[in-house]
């Protein structure tokens, strides 16, 4: 373990009765409690931290907050690793591992640098160029290799074993940022007793109060706070995004910062708040200057070689330069001396000193130089000196830090997330905060208060100068896109990458769109900035997630019956939200031989199905009749109270929308079932009509879909099997005929009894309420019944050509499916005008057939194309197969499929084409209805 | 014709274990079915005349509640789910006649209801829900229909300490109940057996 | 997104489903083709403000008429879309 050699006395935020052990690439060192990662490396000396993404070129710390362009580095944890994490927000905790990116095989020695020596040829749109045109194929073959030398961090492939939450959070007030403004407003406001949310991404708050010398007030203001329960401080905190209606999105890290993850609490917790009134007081950015080797592990910024001191007791060298174009820098030299380091020289490219602070400098013993600039740094495993001119004058200056400071731009990022513009202050070269809608304000730095005028980015710097160092542009790539004409900021930012990545240009975007600015003659408010979008700094997929992931992803829907499916060998099928037996499985069968035996159980004997998926919906009101005639093409009005019958409706564009059976419970009072898939559909199709179009009608509409469950029982034997249940006084045919609803008593309780039949067999639909279900369903199987799934349910609606969902896919009228004796001609109802339309009645029209293949061996697929004949050079397509399965009762495979000109189609035959498995099948095509076209065994 | 009696089952049976999962030695949450209940949606077809009022105080023992209200009389509970409709709670059956001016569904069977009590029950609902549970917005007698995670709920901050009732639809009941379960399981919390 | 429902205040959009354009009148059965082609078919686009139908459906179940700004996302009022238009 090595020593924490860059560790001063000073440190007001850190511990140190708690050392830390924690180790990078491999290595261990030690720190403190209330260290971040970035603070405890720069206290054991560590300052190449990470090689950058285009041109590998060693790169230490540059900032102490989110905006940190260069230390991305990888937190490995036991199960996970987290890619792209800035060791700046890191907080230290004892045993942390941590590896740099973008180096191979290691950070010293990395080959990728050599890419460094090759710069000149990789500027700006160098990929664009190079592998445009006719040398395209030349980016497929090169592809592979660059993006494995460039790119960040790489993501894990396992799946993340931490949990992530999200919940709403209200309040009164909430403030961005535990600045000594935000802790102002956090004060004023939580006296009045308002619901006050703090948000603060750093471990404690006090913002930049935590990097002053000296702060005893701070401590005074947090104490403060907490003794306000109407107060919530949420540290660890970043505020990403801001939305409409005074909505703001923040992500916390609850866990990051522990030892050891517990994983039955989230890691990471997403806050939707919604708040009365918004305060944002998300401070100040400082900004780099440009000069060549501005990006050498050892420059960092000013404020950010300060802040390590101050707060942790941490310095990047012992013997400084100061390079800057504003105040604040002066503060850095002066704190610098008070901790007993070097100050080699204040470098101000200003003409005019600051007389107070130029004097406070010199009586401490350092020069301070007007109107300098830096013409390069000496560097060699580590920062060396500096060398400069001012006044014509040249010189170098030994040193192992240099702080600079381009000036603070304010934190505008979240002010824009609502489509307002930054705006720029001309006086002081700032942009200030895009004008905020009703409710929202700005404080502190973030509003431009109390930061110090920064003299302009000079005209032609270096240009080798970096601007943005994450994505390794240079003041050569910008002056590259003007020359080619990417001269808009927004083409600037997509040519040369100048404010992408991780940081989005926090430290970048002001010296990019200055040289621009420059460059064309325009004004700095004339050229504009990019967009700021959420988020604001990056925000991990799980946490987005939240608890939305596996099981939890979607809910699960289940039938009274479900438990007792999967208990009984019932092959379980994903069908919407409901997870549904396809059929029951006994020992030796597979699937095929399973629902044919069912099938066959059902026209020979009876069986039951659990039909609970179907949706359910009680129509009630004086105009209950009216309404659900005007829904319904088919007849409504003429149904007797007692009876049932198969109804379709349509959309107003006149295809047809769902069938179902519609019962008349009472004059005014109808109970009707929809398809599976349609349910919430039709619901909301009725609704609408009943509220936006006829809201004179006076009618209820509720689901009763999880009020009912069904259980159809169907076969020849189905009234025998009920009889025994209910007494067979309740099943005579002559009071209750096919179709009809009655109300009948089973063991107690009240059932709706539906005769209808999807199987063409005699049949009834137990509607019971979903709790006395399972009971029913037990006394079905006791009196001899046995069970039938989703499949054995298709082909026996196959073989009788009843439509279903295929068939029923939003490009079907009445007429293609053979319904069209089922439209009223003599009433109003939705889609009566469009069904009118030439093209919805034109003959030539697909519509539904039988299809049978020629050699009965052969299968036919589901969705086959079907074609006028086998030249596979020239299909001629006539339309398509909708529904397939293996006929019980004829020995082999039958399906429905819909075709143009059927009429003059019968008995001829054509082909079944699926050209993802190169199969074609002759086909003969026959009449949809495959048994018992007359409808005799409705009555068996 | 078989001498048989069909029994009542909650779509919770068989999954409801009483079970403790503590966190840090705190139990925070508690959540309860009640099983089974006795649930009517009314629906009037047009505003209230004061016959329809005293149609629904004769059968229900209450006025009927405003937008954003519940209210409770003798073994029953009446919230406010849409402009005329309302929800009637109760533990064991009750009569309202549906008449020219009122629709009446059962939805006993359709519903399940939760008793989500203790310290942390309002943040475990804010998890999956957008509506302010804060007792100064959402007081005791107040209920709204909302949405919790996926899942559509009748929530209703009832007159005990920290309670709150929830109706759900019955066949996402399974899946909310392991939702409650998750969201809580950070708290600490408890789960009911049959 | 917040919505105003007349019902039940101010919801997230989450409880919401969109609906479509507020602003459609149903044409009378024998209103001609043009009439039932834009009723069916033909939307407005327009940037400003717009009367946007909400569907409650995780709340109180009813079609919210909402004016809303395209431009600006402000939302000026709402009232239920079975109550002709009153606006003040």
């Amino acid at each position: 373990m090595n020593g924490q050699g860059f560790r001063q006395a000073d440190g007001q935020a850190i511990n140190r009765d708690k050392p830390l052990r924690f180790w990078f690439d491999g290595k261990c060192y030690e720190g403190f409690a209330g260290d971040t990662l970035a603070s405890a490396l720069m206290a054991n000396g560590v300052r190449l931290l990470g090689r950058s993404f285009k041109y590998h070129r060693p790169r230490g710390l540059m900032t102490i907050g989110a905006d940190e362009p260069n230390a991305l580095i990888t937190v490995k944890r036991p199960g996970f690793s987290e890619p792209n994490t800035r060791a700046t927000m890191v907080d230290l905790y004892d045993g942390l591992k941590a590896t740099s990116q973008n180096a191979w095989p290691s950070l010293r020695f990395d080959v990728g640098a050599v890419s460094n020596a090759v710069s000149p040829f990789i500027p700006a749109g160098f990929y664009y160029k190079t592998f445009m045109g006719p040398t395209r194929h030349a980016w497929m073959f090169y592809e592979a290799l660059i993006r494995r030398a460039a790119g960040l961090g790489r993501a894990s492939r396992k799946p993340d074993a931490s949990r992530y939450s999200k919940t709403n959070a209200h309040a009164d007030v909430a403030i961005v940022g535990a600045g000594e403004a935000g802790l102002n407003e956090a004060l004023a406001a939580g006296k009045t007793g308002a619901r006050v949310i703090l948000i603060d991404e750093a471990m404690q708050p006090g913002g930049w109060l935590l990097r002053e010398r000296a702060s005893g007030a701070i401590q005074m203001m947090i104490e403060a706070l907490h003794g306000m329960p109407n107060v919530t401080i949420l540290s660890r905190t970043t505020a990403f995004g801001l939305y409409d209606g005074l909505q703001m999105a923040a992500v916390e890290r609850v866990q990051d910062h522990l030892p050891q993850i517990d994983l039955a609490a989230p890691r990471q917790r997403l806050w939707l708040i919604r708040a009365k009134r918004i305060v944002l007081a998300a401070g100040a950015i400082e900004q780099p200057l440009l000069f060549e080797g501005n990006d050498k592990p050892g420059v960092m910024l000013a404020g950010a070689a300060r802040g390590y001191l101050n707060q942790h007791g941490a310095v990047p060298g012992r013997c400084a330069v100061i390079f800057t174009n504003n105040d604040s820098a002066y503060q850095t030299a002066f704190d610098f001396i008070a901790a007993g380091l070097k100050i080699s020289s204040i470098l101000d490219t200003r003409a005019d000193l600051p007389e107070q602070l130029a004097a406070q400098a010199r009586a401490l013993g350092v020069s301070v130089v007007a109107q300098s600039a830096i013409d390069r740094v000496e560097y060699s495993r580590g920062l060396r000196g500096v060398h400069f001119h001012a006044r014509g004058v040249a010189g170098k200056l030994e040193c192992d830090v240099l702080a600079m400071s381009g000036g603070w731009a304010p934190a505008v990022h979240l002010s824009t997330h609502l489509g307002g513009r930054p705006v720029f202050d001309d006086a002081r070269g700032l942009f200030l905060p895009a004008r905020m809608p009703d409710g929202i304000t700005c404080a502190g730095c973030m509003a431009g208060k109390g930061l110090p005028a920064a003299e302009p980015t000079p005209s032609s710097p270096s240009m080798r100068a970096f601007v943005d160092f994450q994505n390794d542009v240079t003041v050569k790539d910008v002056k590259l896109a003007h020359r080619e004409g990417y001269r808009s900021v927004e083409h600037l930012k997509r040519y040369t990458t100048l404010g992408m990545g991780t940081d989005q240009g926090k430290t970048a975007n002001i010296a990019g769109l200055s040289l621009m600015a420059g460059l064309t003659g325009q004004s700095i408010a004339a050229t504009g900035t990019t967009t700021f979008r959420p988020p604001y700094t990056p925000v991990s997929i799980g946490a987005l997630g939240g608890m939305e992931t596996g099981e939890h992803l979607r809910p699960i829907r289940r039938t009274p019956m479900q438990d007792w499916h999967e208990a009984n060998g019932g092959l379980m099928a994903v069908s919407g939200l409901w997870i549904r037996p396809k059929a029951y499985l006994k020992p030796g069968e597979d699937v095929i031989a399973a629902q044919i035996r069912e099938a066959r159980m059902v026209r020979q004997g009876v069986g039951i199905v659990d039909a609970s998926t179907l949706g359910k919906i009680e129509v009630q009101g004086p105009d209950a009749t009216e309404f659900l005639d005007r829904i319904y093409c088919s007849p409504v009005k003429s149904l007797k109270i007692g009876r049932a019958r198969y109804g379709v409706m349509l959309r107003e564009d006149g295809f047809v929308m769902d069938d179902g059976t519609l019962a008349r419970l009472a004059p005014n009072h109808y109970y009707l079932t929809t398809t599976t898939a349609q349910a919430a559909k039709v619901l909301a199709h009725m609704e609408y009509h009943a509220q936006v179009t006829w809201p004179e009608l006076r009618v209820s509409i509720i689901s009763v879909s999880d009020q009912f469950a069904a259980i159809a029982v169907a076969g020849p034997q189905s009234r025998a099997l009920l009889a025994g249940l209910a007494g067979a006084e309740a099943f005579d045919d002559a009071g209750f005929p096919y179709p009809s609803l009655k109300i009948i008593t089973f063991g107690g309780v009240n059932v709706r009894v539906l005769r209808a039949s999807y199987s063409g067999e005699r049949a009834y639909e137990l509607h019971a309420p979903a709790a006395y279900a399972m009971s029913l369903w037990k006394a079905l199987l006791d009196a001899g019944a046995q069970p039938y799934g989703l499949e054995a349910m298709a082909i026996l609606r196959i073989e009788k050509g009843h439509v279903a969902g295929a068939e029923l896919d939003g490009r079907t009228t009445p007429a293609d499916l053979g319904l069209a004796k089922l439209v009223r001609a003599d009433k109003e109802f939705i889609g009566r005008r469009m069904l009118q339309r030439p093209g919805l009645s034109d003959p030539s029209r697909p519509s539904l057939v039988g299809l049978v293949p020629v050699d009965e061996a052969s299968r036919i697929r589901s969705g086959a194309q079907i074609t006028l004949t086998d030249d596979e050079k020239q299909p001629v397509m006539i339309g398509h197969v909708t529904s397939v399965c293996f006929s019980s009762v004829m020995g082999h495979p039958i399906a429905l499929a819909l075709i143009a000109n059927a009429s003059d189609m019968h008995q001829k035959i054509v082909f079944a084409r699926y050209p993802l498995r190169n199969e074609t099948v002759a086909v003969r095509i026959v009449p949809p209805v495959f048994y018992d076209p007359e409808g005799a065994r409705l009555h068996v | 014709m078989s001498d048989f009696r069909l029994t009542a089952e909650s779509c919770l049976a068989g999954r409801r274990v009483a079970r403790t999962f503590e966190r840090a030695g705190k139990v925070q949450v508690r959540i309860e079915e009640r099983f089974p209940v006795f649930v009517l949606e009314v629906a009037a077809f047009g505003a209230l005349q004061s016959q329809d009022i005293q149609h629904f105080e004769a059968a229900t023992g209450v006025t009927p509640p405003a937008a954003g209200n519940a209210v409770h009389g003798r073994n029953v509970g009446v919230a406010a789910l849409g402009p005329n409709r309302w929800a009637i709670i109760a533990p064991s059956e009750l009569s309202f006649t549906p008449n020219d001016n009122f629709a009446v569904t059962d939805l006993g069977s359709a519903r399940t209801c939760f008793i989500i009590s203790g310290t942390k029950a309002a943040i475990v609902l804010a998890k999956g829900t957008s509506i302010d549970l804060h007792p100064s917005v959402f007081p005791a007698g107040s209920a709204a229909a909302t949405r919790i995670s996926h899942f559509s709920a009748l929530i209703w901050q009832l007159d005990m300490e920290d309670g709150f009732l929830i109706l759900t639809p019955r066949s996402y009941a399974h899946s909310f109940y392991d939702w409650l379960v998750l969201a809580a399981s950070e708290f600490g919390g408890e789960t009911q057996a049959l | 997104m917040l919505i105003p429902c007349p019902h039940c205040g101010l919801r997230d959009h989450a409880e919401f489903a969109y609906s479509g354009d507020a602003g459609l009148k149903r044409p009378a059965p024998d209103a001609n083709d043009e009439a039932w082609f834009d009723y069916v078919y033909q939307r407005n686009n327009t940037p400003g403000e717009h009367v946007e139908l909400w569907h409650h459906i995780y709340g109180c179940r009813q079609y919210i008429a909402v004016t809303r700004n395209m431009r600006s996302h402000d939302v000026r009022g709402s009232r239920f879309a079975a109550t002709p238009e009153a606006e003040s």
